[in-house]
């Protein structure tokens, strides 16, 4: 999983985990990077983990690669400001939410004056039966509301505890329960005839 | 977080999730959209500064500044001048209350001169202060003011003095005009020529009270 948290010891050694790693090992150098580097690092080792993430949460890969790229972008102009740059990752990642969050409430006025078909919905045209549990499960992943579905996305894709959930998020830890409680409850249908 | 293994549904979510996300392949071209969206970005920022200077540092924009100094040099002289103009005011109304009060005064004196001649024989119980007011004809001349301010005033109490004494004296009323006001007088103030010197002093002293007798004929006389 790219999204573990260094902290986390005894988990699958990612790029992220290392990069953390050696970053929080010398930590005088990554205070030593300038925005451009920063950008460049975490680029070769986030970037695609963060286009999957929200691709989970946006459901269209351009779209996806814009929020991320935005993402970036936004670090590197506020890369002096970052207190912390061993964080780099969290704000990216927290970037990365918000973002997604304000296209899919971009999507949904614009689907609401122009009801039309998502560009890249799920399609079961495979038949097997992981095709078919997938396009069931990210279906009704998709009718779940934001806050849920963002909140199972960094909990099952992205594999964050809830304090990191909360954090990229932006909402309490117990909301995090809360709202992945719910998720699980709603999908809990679609789920159980899967299973 | 660890998922518990035997959430089954959790499995489930997470298995769908990355089988998903494993078809997402983001394009290769990612890094150079960024360091192009930085570069427009800081471009954007640049040209937003350009955009906010001029009015402060290019030639164009020193009409503010050049309007704030032209102000302040204003608000300057006026300022530097204001003292001046204040002394002169000041030393105007030093010389103008003693104008203004001599010309009321004037006008009173010049009134009484113009009454005295018609008045000094006409109210003979006010003769002490008709007296002095005569006295005060002359010296009234003296200040070389006094004609002036006489022959504008003289035109309206003479109305006055016209109306009052003419019954008692025709004669004299028409005469009380200013050019003929002298000639009356003209025998008394050779009887005072000797008291200019002296009185000059008592003048100002004396044409306070002028007013007061003219008045006070006025008031005494209608009741």
């Amino acid at each position: 999983m790219p999204f573990r948290k260094p902290d986390n010891e005894g988990t699958r050694p990612t790029d992220v985990t290392e990069t953390l790693v050696a970053r929080g090992a010398a930590g005088a150098m990554a205070v030593a990077w300038d925005a451009d580097q920063a950008v460049t690092a975490l680029y070769a080792t986030n970037y695609r983990p963060l286009v999957r993430l929200a691709a989970m949460l946006v459901r269209d890969v351009a779209t996806a690669e814009e929020v991320v790229q935005e993402a970036f972008i936004a670090m590197h102009a506020g890369w002096r400001r970052l207190r912390d740059p061993d964080k780099a990752l969290s704000y990216l990642r927290q970037a990365v939410v918000n973002r997604s969050r304000s296209v899919l409430r971009h999507r949904a006025v614009v689907e609401k004056y122009a009801p039309k078909g998502l560009p890249d919905a799920p399609s079961a045209e495979l038949g097997a039966i992981n095709e078919l549990e997938r396009s069931a499960v990210i279906d009704a992943l998709a009718r779940l509301p934001a806050r849920q579905r963002e909140a199972l996305v960094l909990r099952y894709y992205a594999d964050l505890s809830e304090a990191e959930i909360a954090r990229a998020m932006g909402i309490s830890r117990g909301a995090v329960k809360s709202h992945t409680a719910r998720g699980m409850a709603a999908l809990r249908n679609v789920l159980e005839q899967l299973s | 977080m660890t998922t518990d293994p035997d959430d089954k549904y959790g499995e489930i979510l997470r298995r769908a999730l990355h089988a998903e996300a494993a078809r997402v392949e983001p394009a290769p071209d990612g890094l150079e959209r960024i360091r192009a969206g930085i570069e427009q970005r800081s471009r954007r920022r640049l040209s937003r500064l350009q955009g906010w200077a001029p009015p402060f540092w290019l030639p164009g924009g020193w009409s503010r500044p050049l309007l704030a100094v032209a102000v302040t040099v204003l608000v300057v002289a006026v300022g530097v001048s204001a003292p001046q103009t204040i002394e002169r005011i000041s030393s105007a109304g030093r010389h103008g209350p003693a104008e203004d009060s001599g010309t009321p005064s004037a006008a009173a004196a010049g009134q009484g001169a113009a009454h005295l001649p018609g008045q000094a024989p006409h109210p003979p119980g006010q003769g002490h202060s008709l007296p002095p007011a005569s006295a005060d004809s002359p010296v009234s001349q003296t200040p070389g003011v006094s004609p002036s301010p006489t022959c504008p005033p003289a035109g309206r109490p003479t109305d006055e003095a016209s109306l009052r004494p003419a019954p008692g004296d025709p004669q004299h009323t028409p005469p009380q005009c200013p050019q003929e006001s002298p000639s009356p007088t003209a025998p008394e103030p050779e009887e005072t020529t000797p008291t200019p010197p002296e009185e000059p002093p008592s003048t100002p002293s004396e044409e306070p009270p002028t007013p007061t007798p003219t008045d006070e004929p006025e008031t005494t006389e209608e009741p």
